[in-house]
């Protein structure tokens, strides 16, 4: 029912979801015929050297646009025709990529200018959502003007391996949906205290020891090779998360020594707290796993973590203590996670990778010159601290307000939306600090059997945020109908995507 | 015992974590994972020995065969359909093998579970109903377990407590141990209800939830069909009901084969449907389709073009209902029908002045109540002439309507407290009644809420004996609101269990700490056998879902 109104009320290119920056809309339609409907590059470009990553898309985007058909060969009436400044298919998006395209459906025709093939892929989504079928099934796409770029070059999701192993699928699964929604960084939380299920090529036992099962709970070279080449086709970055030096229980299983011993009275009491940061071998470990995940995952940023290293366990330890006075720490332990994460990131700068760390780190400490970005995750006043960190010349990364693990009904989905990363005094400069935002799934309660539905279509209200204009984006009423419509096209697409509200898709959810 | 954890799961225990840092999750004495002596079962027979003796099951030797004294033999489809599909829940979905003769059993192999149905007459083509005999005796040994249950109810059930029996050692050989079970169910009436008006939930959507009911012993599926949002029912009598009030006339709709379909599916597991149409509120769906139905309401002195509830003063409403219900009590073969009764808004009715003149003829004052008593009673007796029971919402008793005794009251509102005092009111004045308000699982928080579901008792408040023995069951809810085929199975389950387990075992069965244990596990299991059940806390199973 509501659908019916929102068709009347809105141009289907205001269903966009995100927005895009600037869209020129016009009732007039052309009708497109799955048979005679063909992607092209522009003339120019050399067709022998087609670009991998776009061939692969105009597949996807086939079949979304037209379900069930296959690529038809007749004579081309209708075509997209894609032109990229510069025709670079091979590397891999990073923080500085350009995702600005420029499509015009314009007497009967469409073009997809972008400066790079990330932008494109942005562009095809686009697109993807302005076709529409009539009551009689017919395809059609009105002419539309579209210009448009992110309002943030860091958009991501978070999801946490560690608490419950996600099956490859499961992950693919979600870096397709993120494609739908304009997402660019997968941050793969891949370890945590509860399991180890990254399979390291030097140091198998991290996984054969800390993973659930050492088989069937592990990401093989294979496994990790396959997402980041999957995210790549979609404009997506893969960012690793290696958590230290708390969060690391599951670690110590695989690598005797590299935690700290806690004691009771004057004995071990056999338990383990955070990664011993007063032995050299802990940095030579530190130091050979970093370079080795430094060149499995080619994204030039590495999340270090740094957050929530509980002082107690450290403090229990006499070897520990001595370190201190030897270090002139007197019982300051912050001052020895600093010492810690000094290290490690410096370990990290020297395999030419710009470290990413949670606010802890730069809570604690009062050396912040080595830190480069910080993730603000603690609820309160997270503007307050976004301001903290901008003020010190750090680059921010705001997830506090997209807590997604925390479930609630849908219709909550306001509370993502009606976010403003930048609603606090700065200059200009200082707001250009704030790269991005990210949506955040941990795993407590999550797994493969409730994934999807707990992160879509709330995650896509983060995406709106993050990509959209803010000030046309600022009133929830206007967006509802909007993100109805477009979790209606996530299903259709087979994402399991819960509803917002009493209703009904025209495609349902035909699973399960 | 050890060996039973065959659905292998860890419990991590972890101090703070992010996810948890900023809530106000009360904090309960942390669960921690320990075997418990009664493996994976779920929900706890009511009486159980299980020995150290342990037999293997081949998947090319071992079958499930009808004895020979049994009362219900290869003609009873419902019984050869459920040995199908234990023999592929227990071998996971290996199919079988033909039955190698050559084979020699080995002294501690398990052949043969047979399935003897004591009572001449077994039930098996007839309907469950609340008087059914749900009870099974279990006896595994070697060289062949007997499932003894008088009806095929009871024997169904076994079943399902059989595979619960089976598990892999660490070679991964079926196994399970000699074992002793008398069982049967603490309440009759064991209910989940769904609701398809809000949202549609198609058909396969429905059958897997039946599938799952049935792995939890639950024995009612209470079908709230329609209601304001949508009324995908399709009437034989009345086809515009659905043709003008469903979300889509023929994509969004239940004809009569897939009403007949879900209904048969559940028998076939020994499920009752309890079919709900909600009156004379919640039915904004059905004026679509029926014009006069409604009470249109006014604003001032002329209609607002809205309508409100059934208009009760017509005769037209009361025949439209005569026959609709007939076309119902024919349809679905349960002995009771829902005939909700909640949530009357009078203020439509307050503002139609026909209505008003109507309350002055019949002397109701400004108690619109009454007029709402006035309809129901009516009601009541349309339905009592098709010779079926009823269950009503709470609210149809509180308003003094006067029940016919064998009227079955569902509470579902308020607090503890609130619901505690009222179950002893309806009790006091002789009613059965059933409960659902600690049950309604589309309220969701973070964290785990099942310990809440599962410490709740229905007979839980201050009344006699006898009074407590008017409690028969409850009803665990799913509203629609935000649930459609995308999140129903993981919200639904494993939380759901914790429900099955306080209506099905023993009263005395109340040690969360075991329970987590045989939850984790059965969740496990559930995830094994498709079922997208989510995780109760940072845990694997050895096989996860993979329906992704």
């Amino acid at each position: 029912m509501l659908k019916k109104t929102t068709k009347k009320n809105l141009y289907i290119s205001e269903s966009v979801w995100p927005l895009p920056q600037i869209v020129i809309p016009s009732p007039e339609r052309y009708q497109l015929k799955p048979q005679s409907f063909s992607f092209g590059y522009r003339r120019y470009l050399d067709t022998k050297h087609s670009c991998s990553v776009l061939d692969a898309a105009f597949k996807r985007y086939f079949s979304i646009l037209f379900p069930g058909y296959t690529y038809g060969d007749e004579n081309e009436v209708f075509t997209l025709t894609i032109s990229l400044d510069r025709h670079d298919c091979q590397g891999y998006p990073n923080q500085d990529s350009s995702e600005r395209y420029k499509l015009s459906v314009f007497a009967g025709q469409a073009s997809l200018n972008a400066e790079t093939v990330w932008g494109s892929l942005r562009g095809l989504e686009t697109f993807s959502q302005l076709v529409y079928q009539d009551d009689f099934g017919s395809y059609y796409v009105n002419k539309t003007e579209i210009e448009d770029y992110p309002q943030f070059n860091y958009r991501g999701i978070l999801l946490d391996t560690s608490r419950h192993y996600l099956p490859v699928q499961a992950i693919l699964k979600t870096l397709d949906a993120m494609a739908y929604s304009k997402f660019n960084v997968f941050h793969w939380h891949l370890v945590d205290d509860p399991s180890f299920p990254y399979q390291s090529q030097k140091f198998p036992d991290l996984s054969n020891k800390g993973a659930f099962h050492p088989v069937t709970h592990i990401y093989t070279q294979s496994d990790v090779r396959r997402v980041i080449s999957y995210a790549r086709m979609r404009g997506i970055r893969v960012l690793p998360e290696f958590d230290s030096p708390g969060h690391t229980k599951s670690w110590g299983k695989g690598q005797s020594e590299l935690l700290t011993s806690c004691y009771r009275g004057g004995t071990p009491s056999g338990t383990f707290g955070p990664v011993n940061p007063t032995l050299p071998s802990t940095y030579q470990f530190m130091a050979s796993l970093l370079k080795e995940v430094a060149s499995v995952f080619p994204d030039p940023y590495i999340h270090l973590g740094g957050d929530e290293v509980d002082f107690s366990c450290w403090r229990s330890n006499p070897y520990i203590r001595a370190f201190m006075r030897k270090m002139g720490f007197g019982l300051d332990f912050s001052k020895l996670e600093a010492f810690y994460i000094e290290k490690i990131v410096n370990i990290t700068s020297v395999l030419r990778k710009t470290s990413i760390v949670w606010q802890d780190v730069f809570d604690y400490h009062e050396r912040r010159k080595f830190l480069s970005v910080v993730e603000v995750w603690k609820q309160g006043c997270y503007l307050c601290e976004v301001r903290r960190v901008v003020k010190a010349g750090l680059r921010v990364i705001l997830a506090s307000p997209w807590y997604l693990d925390q479930p609630g009904p849908t219709h909550n989905w306001a509370r993502y939306y009606n976010v403003w990363p930048l609603a606090f005094k700065g200059t200009e400069k200082q707001k250009s600090l704030v790269i991005g935002g990210e949506v955040c799934l941990w795993g407590e309660y999550v797994d493969a059997t409730n994934l999807s539905p707990r992160l879509w279509p709330r995650a896509s209200a983060a995406a709106e945020r993050l990509w959209s204009n803010e000030r046309q984006t600022s009133c929830v009423e206007r967006a509802f109908p909007r993100l109805q419509e477009f979790r209606c096209k996530l299903l259709r697409r087979g994402i399991q995507a819960e509803p917002l509200s009493v209703g009904h898709c025209k495609h349902e959810y035909q699973s399960g | 015992m050890n060996s039973l954890l065959g659905f292998t799961f860890i419990l991590l225990a972890l101090g703070s974590c992010r996810g948890l840092q900023d809530n106000d999750v009360d904090e309960e004495p942390e669960l921690v994972f320990q075997p418990s002596k009664y493996g994976s079962l779920w929900p706890l027979p009511q009486n159980v020995q299980i020995s150290d003796v342990s037999l293997k099951l081949s998947s090319s030797s071992f079958s499930i065969t009808d004895a020979k004294e049994s009362g219900a033999g290869a003609s009873c489809g419902l019984l050869q359909l459920a040995y199908r599909r234990y023999y592929e829940y227990i071998f996971g979905g290996a199919k079988k093998q033909k039955v190698n003769r050559n084979a020699r059993a080995g002294p501690t192999d398990l052949l043969e579970l047979q399935v003897w149905i004591t009572s001449p007459d077994s039930e098996c083509d007839g309907y469950p109903s609340v008087s059914s005999d749900e009870s099974y005796e279990l006896t595994v040994d070697q060289p062949i377990a007997v499932l003894k249950a008088p009806k095929v109810w009871g024997a169904l059930h076994g079943l399902e407590t059989f595979s619960q029996l089976v598990y892999e050692d660490e070679y991964g050989t079926k196994t399970i141990n000699s074992t002793v079970i008398s069982d049967f169910p603490r309440f009759s009436h064991r209910g989940i209800l769904l609701d398809t008006s809000r949202h549609f939930l198609p058909v396969k959507v429905i059958l897997t939830n039946l599938e799952i009911m049935a792995m939890n012993k639950f024995n009612v599926f209470h079908w709230h069909v329609v209601d304001d949002p949508s009324f995908p029912y399709l009437s034989r009598t009345f086809p515009n009901l659905s043709q003008k009030g469903a979300y889509h006339p023929y994509t969004h709709v239940y004809t009569p084969a897939d009403v007949k379909m879900v209904i048969e599916f559940a028998r076939l597991r020994g499920i009752r449907v309890v079919s709900e149409f909600d009156t004379p509120g919640h039915t904004q769906s059905w004026g679509k389709g029926q014009t006069d139905l409604l009470t249109p309401c006014y604003s001032g002195s002329t209609p607002s073009g809205t309508f409100g509830p059934v208009n009760p003063i017509l005769n037209s409403t009361y025949e439209f209902m005569t026959q609709f219900f007939k076309e119902i009590s024919e349809v679905f073969p349960d002995a009771y029908i829902h005939l909700g009764g909640d949530e009357v808004s009078f203020a439509c009715w307050q503002s139609n002045p026909d209505i008003q003149k109507f309350m002055e003829q019949q002397g109701f004052g400004k108690d619109y109540s009454k007029l709402e008593s006035f309809y129901i009673q009516k009601l009541l007796d349309i339905v009592a002439a098709t010779n079926k029971g009823y269950i009503i919402w709470q609210e149809v008793f509180d308003n003094g309507v006067k029940l016919k005794p064998d009227t079955l009251i569902h509470i579902w509102k308020g607090t503890p407290a609130a619901y505690q005092s009222e179950m002893a009111r309806i009790t006091s004045a002789g009613f059965k009644t059933l409960l659902s308000a600690p049950w309604y699982l589309n309220h969701i928080t973070y964290g785990q809420d099942w310990p809440g579901f599962y410490k709740a008792d229905p007979q839980d408040f201050q009344g006699t004996e006898e009074q407590k023995k008017l409690v028969i069951g409850g009803e665990a809810c799913m509203w629609g609101e935000y649930v459609d085929a995308t999140n129903l199975t993981p919200r639904l389950w494993p939380r759901a269990s914790a429900v099955a387990e306080r209506l099905w075992s023993a009263k005395e069965v109340t040690d969360t700490g075991d329970a987590f244990s045989r939850l984790s596990l059965h969740r496990c299991r559930l995830v094994e056998r498709g079922i997208p059940a989510e995780p109760l806390t940072p845990s694997f199973c050895l096989h996860e879902y993979e329906g992704v």
